[in-house]
């Protein structure tokens, strides 16, 4: 049965009709015990994600407001998956990325149990010194328990148990889970698969019978041996593996090129850089995937996250560095999701001129890659055995992005290292074979030229040679990743273009090949979310800092590069 | 087997705080035939139109004869060009030289060889005394226009492009250099000059003697700063600034040669015997080798040069400098970048880059002056010779 179908039966066979026309059937329904929402209406969805993660209350389109920790109401959240088309990215390289499965209403109730719950907490807590301060503790445990209560909220998934895959199954499980009493681990909070109605309105009694329960318990003051009750209703070992969880998953498969946690990095540290300006119209898939790592522990501003126009930036590089390094241009299959970031990190924003370059900070600034058809990237080897045939000495931003750039000769490159997006089954596709066939192709010609290549020595060259033969071939063992290729190239091919790896990659055999390539900066590193939840401030600091080091090395390989453009030959030995 | 010779005359004086400047011609000849025949063709046809100048081989042949039957065999022509205008029309002057000039380049054209100029202007530098006692024999001492000789005849083999591929021709090539000899007058005071002559032969072996200079009145203790010989070391250490670079060519010839103009001819010597009246003035270049009549253009160019007479952008002047160069270290940073490349050519690219890098950071450095464009020309296809540890260098050190 369709989540709002199941919405609207379990409406009418809980609440009776609904008392005027007026009321929508996805409405949820307030001011009764037990309110239904319908996680498969967008207005819920975004009110649930956007902001029930944040405040207490929510207002879904035109209704009365919710209060989601009131203790005295149950909530339905009818239906799990994230509601159709709800993720309209405006991002090309986001596509193709699965976002639903971290946006299930499962994902959401693990999230709000995180948040809620550690607030309690640590509203306990707090009370707990006061009154133990007034020395009336005893009373004040009655009044926690009571205070810190948190409403019961089940997820009605209207498939069988099993059929969910990914963080949904792996949450579902915790919050199913119970502890050698029988007791649910997580507290007041479950997810009912496919659940006949008669289940639902078990669930739903057993609040009543509990609350019966401790309604005697109340009222029989006298009795001596029962024990407090309990400080938090979700042990806190429970709630960090909840949190875990859901960090785990977002970022466990980094090394995968499309991981959601390369995403995430980029949006997360785009927050740093950017003076933001809300966006207009509904959601962005930034907006609740930031929502959600808040409530992990990442402290990321919200407010500043808009993948728009800067209106400003709070930019890591001073101007003197900006008129060192003249322009950056970047090279990501995920460009237009990094661009911001980098933009405002470098501040090549506005329409001023550029010290005396006559063109704007907007255009000292240029991309290659980043849309869902690109040919930008893959035409590289072809565009660069045509630059080569120029008999030119310095690579510029038009040779990189095969389109009309206001970028010349002076600038930094950052440059990805994956620049293809995998199958599913994690095999390169064949664009990404074409490239590296014409990628060696290139290469061959370049080592068999008379060019000088200052960064290899003959054995090296042969080295790279042998490389270059077998660049084709996915069985070749014990050589360097191809995705090294191309920053060595480039290097080979004009070796005082400064050329930053910008990858989340940190692994030796991606790094290694470039230890002898001297316009090659390497300290720099994407953000890689695995451990970062609980010091992503510090994790800043750090990146700032390695990306202030790898300008300031940049801007030293461009002062050589244009004391040197005077005396290069007008043409180059091919 | 080709042939370079380069003749060279200066203007100004840095000792006495006045810019100076170094000028001269280089004969490019494809052979010892055609060069020969070029100075032959020359001395006759400035002869013919009775636009000689001074004393050269052809008059006073450097054939071993003894001086006195040289000197009697000298015989002077009625009209000559004079050292300077007798009537004080510079403009007719500068005209006739312009005459001579293109007569020198119509010649070599016929005979396949190419003139090329020179010219670098030094700044006026305070004095490098010596630390002797008495001042005007510092003076006579302190040579600081033979270093810059050896600056310009480093860049003539080593920078100037004619020139150093014609000496590194595979057939071989003859170098052959005439330079100016030069004396220096310094004030003596009344009474002091028969001590000062004594100590200047006596103790540095200077043939110093005493002159009164026409201008002021004043009597000078006169001596040559450059003998004929000098200029075997000026070349010998110009050649040595490269240690690196081969050495394909051979020496033919390196002296400093006494110009003396017609003018002077008649200018009274003192000349007790009187054997020696007869062509007296003789006596003053009497130990100098006779230089090539085309040695008086370089003269009159380096003058109209110097003062601005002869404008480099005038045909012929203008191809011959095309060919050569016309720097200056005194308004541009000539010798900075001839530093800069010796040191690249020596093996040191990083120093040289950072000398160059030096250059640039100057406040009032002109990437586009005459010597900065020569300079980047001499040094196209540096960032080749790079190898991986100098750009590491480079990266690293240069702010």
């Amino acid at each position: 049965m369709p989540a709002t179908s199941l919405a609207l039966a379990l409406d009418l066979v809980l609440h009776g009709p609904p008392p005027s026309t007026g009321q929508t059937p996805s409405a949820p329904v307030a001011n009764q015990e037990i309110i239904l929402l319908d996680y498969r209406d967008p207005a819920t969805f975004s009110a649930l994600w956007l902001h029930g993660l944040e405040s207490s209350k929510v207002t879904i389109g035109d209704q009365p407001e919710i209060y989601l920790t009131d203790s005295t109401k149950q909530f339905l959240l009818i239906g799990n998956d994230p509601p159709d088309g709800i993720f309209d990215t405006k991002i090309p390289a986001l596509s193709g990325i699965n976002f639903r499965s971290h946006f299930t209403a499962t994902s959401w109730l693990a999230a709000w149990k995180v948040k809620w719950e550690g607030e309690l907490t640590a509203e306990a807590e707090k009370a707990q010194r006061n009154l133990e301060a007034a020395n009336t503790a005893e009373e004040g445990k009655t009044q926690r328990g009571e205070e810190n209560k948190l409403p019961r909220i089940a997820v009605i998934d209207p498939r069988p148990a099993g059929s969910a895959q990914g963080v949904a199954l792996a949450l579902q499980t915790i919050l199913s889970a119970r502890d050698a009493n029988g007791h649910p681990l997580v507290r007041r909070a479950t997810v009912l698969n496919a659940p006949s109605l008669e289940a639902i309105c078990q669930w739903l009694a057993e609040e009543s019978v509990s609350r019966q329960a401790r309604q005697d318990r109340q009222g029989n003051e006298s009795e001596p041996s029962r024990p407090p009750r309990p400080l938090r209703e979700t042990s806190e070992s429970i709630l960090s593996l909840l949190k875990s969880t859901i960090w785990n998953e977002l970022t466990s498969d980094r090394e995968q090129h499309h991981a959601l946690s390369n995403v995430l990095g980029s949006f997360l540290l785009s927050s740093q850089v950017g003076k933001g300006q809300g966006h207009s119209g509904g959601a962005w898939i930034q907006d609740y995937l930031l929502a959600l790592v808040r409530v992990l522990g990442v402290d990321a501003d919200l407010d500043q996250v808009r993948l728009k126009e800067h209106q400003g930036s709070q930019r890591w590089i001073t101007p003197v560095q900006q008129q060192a390094i003249g322009g950056a241009f970047l090279i990501d299959d995920m460009a237009s999701l990094w661009e911001y970031f980098l933009r405002g990190a470098t501040g090549f924003i506005g329409d001023s001129t550029l010290g005396d370059t006559g063109r704007s900070y907007r255009d000292s600034f240029a991309i290659c890659g980043g849309k869902e058809v690109d040919s930008g990237i893959a035409g590289i080897p072809e565009r660069l055995s045509v630059f080569f045939e120029t008999r030119k000495a310095y690579l510029n931003a038009e040779v990189l992005a095969g389109c009309p750039s206001r970028l010349v000769e002076d600038f930094v490159l950052f440059l990805d290292l994956r620049l293809f997006r995998s199958t599913a089954t994690g095999q390169a596709t064949e664009a990404e074979r074409a490239f590296y066939h014409g990628l060696a192709s290139f290469g061959l010609r370049l080592l068999d030229s008379r060019r000088s290549l200052p960064w290899i020595d003959d054995e090296e060259r042969e080295a790279l040679r042998n490389e270059l033969r077998q660049a084709s071939n996915s069985a070749a063992t014990g050589l360097a990743p191809p995705e090294t290729l191309l920053p060595r190239i480039l290097s080979l091919l004009d070796p005082t273009l400064p050329i930053v790896i910008f990858s989340s990659t940190h692994r030796t055999e991606f790094i290694e090949p470039f230890r002898n390539f001297g316009n090659i900066i390497t300290n720099f590193h994407k953000p890689v979310l695995t451990s970062l939840a609980g010091d992503w401030e510090a994790s800043v600091c750090e990146m700032h800092t390695a990306f202030i080091d790898a300008v300031d090395r940049a801007a030293a390989i461009l002062r050589i590069r244009s004391l040197l453009r005077p005396f290069q030959k007008p043409l180059l030995l091919n | 087997m080709k042939t370079v010779e380069i003749f060279i005359d200066e203007s100004g004086d840095i000792r006495r705080r006045k810019p100076m400047n170094i000028t001269g011609l280089a004969v490019i000849a494809p052979s010892v035939e055609a060069r020969d025949t070029f100075h032959t063709a020359y001395v006759r046809e400035q002869e013919a139109a009775d636009l000689t100048a001074g004393v050269c081989d052809h008059f006073a042949p450097n054939d071993g004869r003894q001086p006195l039957d040289t000197a009697e065999a000298i015989r002077m022509p009625d009209r000559f060009i004079p050292k300077r205008p007798n009537d004080g029309n510079w403009s007719a002057f500068w005209q006739t030289i312009q005459q001579v000039a293109e007569s020198a380049h119509r010649i070599a054209d016929k005979s396949g060889i190419n003139l090329v100029a020179f010219s670098l202007q030094f700044p006026p530098t305070t004095e490098r005394r010596w630390g002797t006692p008495d001042a005007a024999i510092d003076q006579l001492l302190d040579r600081p226009y033979s270093e810059c000789l050896k600056d310009v005849l480093e860049l003539l083999i080593y920078e100037t492009p004619q020139i150093s591929t014609a000496l590194r021709a595979p057939s071989g090539c003859l170098l052959a250099v005439d330079l100016p000899t030069r004396t220096f007058g310094a004030p003596v005071e009344q009474g002091e000059m028969a001590g000062k002559l004594a100590n200047a032969w006596g103790y540095w072996g200077l043939k110093a003697r005493s002159e009164t200079n026409r201008d002021i009145g004043q009597p000078e203790i006169v001596a040559g700063t450059l003998d004929p010989a000098d200029a075997i070391e000026i070349l010998t250490t110009a050649l040595n600034r490269r240690p690196a670079e081969p050495i394909g060519f051979q020496v033919e010839r390196a002296r400093c040669c006494r110009l003396i103009s017609w003018s002077q001819w008649e200018q009274i010597e003192a000349v007790p015997d009187p054997n020696r009246k007869r062509n007296r003035r003789f006596w003053a270049m009497e130990n100098s080798p006779r230089p090539k009549q085309i040695h008086f253009l370089v003269d009159f160019l380096s003058n109209g040069i110097f003062n601005d007479s002869i404008r480099p952008n005038m045909d012929p002047y203008r191809v011959w400098f095309d060919r050569g160069f016309l720097l200056s270290s005194a308004t541009e940073e000539a010798a900075e970048w001839l530093g800069a490349v010796r040191t690249f050519a020596n093996g040191d690219p990083v120093g040289a880059l950072k000398a160059v890098n030096a250059l640039r950071s100057k406040p009032n450095h002109d990437s586009g002056s005459k010597t900065a464009q020569f300079f980047r020309r001499s040094a196209t296809g540096w960032p080749d010779a790079l190898k991986a540890a100098d750009l590491q260098r480079l990266f690293s050190e240069i702010d």
